[in-house]
Order: structure tokens, then C-alpha cells, then sequence
């Protein structure tokens, strides 16, 4: 009977509210429907590996070393980066450059809308943290859930958990985040700038050529970051190439559902009690909304310094699509736009800043690792 | 966790980097796609 009731009587508090945070991942990824393929699969996982005793964690039992599922997965898919990786393909398999390449100056709003990454960092530091762990952190600003896994499992894989909760939440929340902080540096005269669109073909060519572009350059400024370009690009050319159709929809489905699924619970090996509860946790929780906030200021306030300068005035709600969160970002600025003024479509623009985003962001990644090559 | 200015200096130099450089990287990106645009035009039926 003892034996029976050992779980029950040998749990602790911190054990039961990392299982009610569980709870909360699975009804934000259910009800809310946030981030649900990476949400669901973290809060049940949540849950497994705080029961104590856990069996999907490794554990000693009569004395020898049994080896848990999750432990296996997270050595096999995280540890070696491989499950970020591969996911890449398929988000680089989703990826459509044609507004971008239509638009190809919106490649300058991804830039500057990872203001945010480097800000938090500088932040960051102040709070304590060393260089790597602070780098950790800023890479939340990517807005790129596996760029973030991918950067924090080489710089501070001690810090992965609660930074993938962070990364993903507010991803899921960037219709509330960002329309507070472009509010915060617009008027609304300037919410209201009109853009008119004129839409260019983009040639099969330029199209194929593009991503190959990409990895040449990433290949020769940062050859630190071609896991994470080249496997984005590779992901692209599939779409692309126009002869590997299959593949292509296999990256996009396949492929990126079962990653996800093994993504999700694995990366709950970090969200064990003993390793999440602590105030190093809520401190970068708070500062992932500071790297996704400064991303939008920083993409607002670039295209301001822009219209400074130019006749044809840019909406500078522009600059804050700029981020990977895609398509969210650039349907919140449409949302935004329309709300100002009804007849304001920037839809297209925006677009092609958030395509930007997903290259940038990436970059910017490789730039970190780069950094401390 | 105490602040260590040598941190703090790698910070601002991080960020010097890293803002530098993905303009750089970017502005390659879209110097190279105008090329790539004007050499391969799309076909206007």
C-alpha cells in the first residue's frame, strides 16, 4: 500500500505548479489555440516529467541506471540540434519570398526589427546574467522558436527551458504585444500613412536563385549560421526547384508534423521542477517581452529615420512586421491599419517586412554564435 | 548573478556587431536580389 501512495505522499509544491503550468500550456495551445502543435505537446510533457520517480526520465532504479525516453530524445534531437534543424527545412518549405522579392527594400525592416534581440542582451547583463546566457536570452527577440532552441542549446543549454516557453508564448501572443508597443511610438497620422502597391512578377529564376544567394552569403560572413540558413534555404529550393514537389510537400507536412511532435515533449526535459522554478525563470520571461517589444519599436522607428528622408512616406507600422512571427505580424499591422483608416491596405508590404523577419532572424542567430566562434 | 563590466562591454560590443552586421548581411541580400531581378525579369505576357 506504501508503495502505492510513495507518488502521492513523495510530491512536492513545485512539482503540482509545474504540472498546473502544464495545465496552462495545454489550454492556452486548446482553448486559445497559441502556438497549439508546440503548446499541447510542452503541457502534457510538463506533466510527465514531474511526477517523481518519473519513468521518462532517466533514473536510478535498484542500482542501475535506467534510461528515460524523453532523456534518449532530448541527447538524440536537442543536444545535437538535429529536431531544430529539421524543422527548418519545413518552415524554409513554407516560406514564399515572392512578396519580399516584389518588395526587395523590405529586406531592411527584418533588419532592423532585431533591435530587439541585441537590446535585451545589453538588459540582460545589467540583471546579471553572463555573456552567453544573456545572448540566450536576446535570441527570445528572434521571434523564431527553433532559432532559439538552436542558439541557446549551443550558448546556455541550461537556460533552454524556460527560454522555448518564453519564445513560443509570445510568439503566440504578438497581437496583444505588438499593437501596445507600435501605439506607444506612433501617431496616429502616421498609423494612417497610405502606401500604394504596385505588384511585380518575380521570374521561376530569380526565385531558385535566391536561396542559393542566401547561403552563399551567410557561407562567407557567418559560416557559423549555415546549419541554420542552409537548412532554411535547402527547405526553400525544394518549393522552388519546381521538380521536387514531393519533397516539398513532405517537408511542409510530414516532415514538420513529426519533429514538432518529438520537439514539444522533449523539450519538457527542461521544464522539471527543480530546473524551472527558480527567479532566473520569471527574469526571462520578463525579458522575452522586452526583446519582442524593442523588436517592434525598432522596426517602427527605422522607418520614421527612413521617412525623414524620402517623399513616398512609408507607414511605419511597417518596420515592426519585420519579425519572424509569421504571418502574424503582418496580419496585426493589417488589422492595425484598417482600423485607422478602413481604405488602408498594406497588407503586401508588411508581408514582404515579415519574410524579411524570417531570413533576418536566422542571421541574426548566426551572428550570436558568430559572436563567440 | 553580479554584474561583470567585462560582460557589459561584451554586451555593447555584441550589439554592435550584430546590429552592423545583419544590416550588412540584409543590405547584401537586397542589393543581390535587384541584380538577380534585373538579370532574370519576368517574363510579361
Amino acid at each position: 500500500m506504501e508503495t502505492l501512495l510513495q507518488g502521492i505522499t513523495s510530491i512536492t509544491w513545485q512539482q503540482v505548479v509545474m504540472m498546473l503550468i502544464g495545465c496552462l500550456l495545454m489550454y492556452l495551445g486548446i482553448k486559445k489555440e497559441y502556438e497549439p502543435t508546440l503548446l499541447v505537446p510542452m503541457g502534457l510533457g510538463a506533466i510527465l516529467v514531474n511526477f517523481p520517480g518519473t519513468g521518462v526520465l532517466t533514473q536510478m532504479v535498484n542500482g542501475h541506471q535506467s534510461e528515460g525516453v524523453l532523456d534518449i530524445l532530448f541527447n538524440a534531437g536537442i543536444t545535437t540540434e538535429l529536431f531544430p534543424l529539421l524543422i527548418f527545412i519545413g518552415i524554409g518549405a513554407m516560406i514564399d519570398f515572392g512578396p519580399l522579392l516584389q518588395n526587395p527594400f523590405m529586406l531592411m525592416f527584418g533588419a532592423a526589427a532585431q533591435f530587439g534581440i541585441f537590446f535585451t542582451v545589453v538588459v540582460a547583463v545589467l540583471f546579471g546574467f553572463d555573456i552567453k546566457e544573456a545572448a540566450s536570452i536576446g535570441i527570445i527577440g528572434a521571434a523564431d522558436g527553433p532559432t532559439s532552441i538552436f542558439v541557446s542549446g549551443q550558448l546556455a543549454a541550461n537556460l533552454l527551458g524556460p527560454i522555448t516557453v518564453a519564445a513560443y508564448s509570445y510568439m503566440a501572443l504578438v497581437p496583444i504585444i505588438q499593437p501596445a508597443a507600435i501605439k506607444a511610438v506612433t501617431t496616429k497620422k502616421e498609423r494612417q500613412i497610405r502606401m500604394t502597391y504596385k505588384a511585380e512578377d518575380v521570374s521561376k529564376t530569380v526565385r531558385i536563385v535566391f536561396p542559393i544567394a542566401i547561403t552563399v552569403v551567410a557561407g562567407f560572413i557567418a559560416p557559423i549560421s549555415l546549419p541554420l540558413v542552409g537548412f532554411l534555404m535547402f527547405g526553400n529550393l525544394l518549393r522552388e526547384c519546381g521538380v521536387l514537389d514531393r519533397l516539398s510537400s513532405s517537408a511542409q507536412n510530414e516532415l514538420v508534423n513529426i519533429v514538432s511532435i518529438l520537439l514539444g515533449l522533449t523539450i519538457s526535459v527542461k521544464l522539471v521542477a527543480s530546473q524551472f522554478l527558480n527567479v532566473q525563470t520569471l527574469m526571462i520571461i520578463a525579458f522575452g517581452l522586452v526583446a519582442f517589444v524593442m523588436d517592434s519599436i525598432g522596426g517602427v522607428l527605422f522607418a520614421k529615420l527612413l521617412n525623414l528622408f524620402r517623399k513616398k512616406k512609408i507607414n511605419p507600422m511597417i518596420g515592426a512586421a519585420g519579425i519572424s512571427a509569421f504571418p502574424m505580424s503582418s496580419r496585426v499591422i493589417q488589422r492595425m491599419a484598417t482600423d485607422e483608416d478602413p481604405q488602408n491596405f498594406v497588407l503586401m508590404y508588411a508581408v514582404g517586412a515579415n519574410v524579411s523577419g524570417q531570413i533576418a532572424s536566422v542571421v541574426a542567430g548566426g551572428l550570436l554564435l558568430s559572436f563567440f566562434s | 548573478m553580479l554584474l561583470a563590466t567585462s560582460d557589459l562591454a561584451l554586451a555593447g560590443e555584441l550589439m554592435i556587431f550584430g546590429m552592423v552586421g545583419i544590416f550588412l548581411v540584409l543590405f547584401l541580400l537586397y542589393i543581390i536580389s535587384q541584380i538577380l531581378i534585373k538579370i532574370f525579369p519576368a517574363n510579361k505576357k
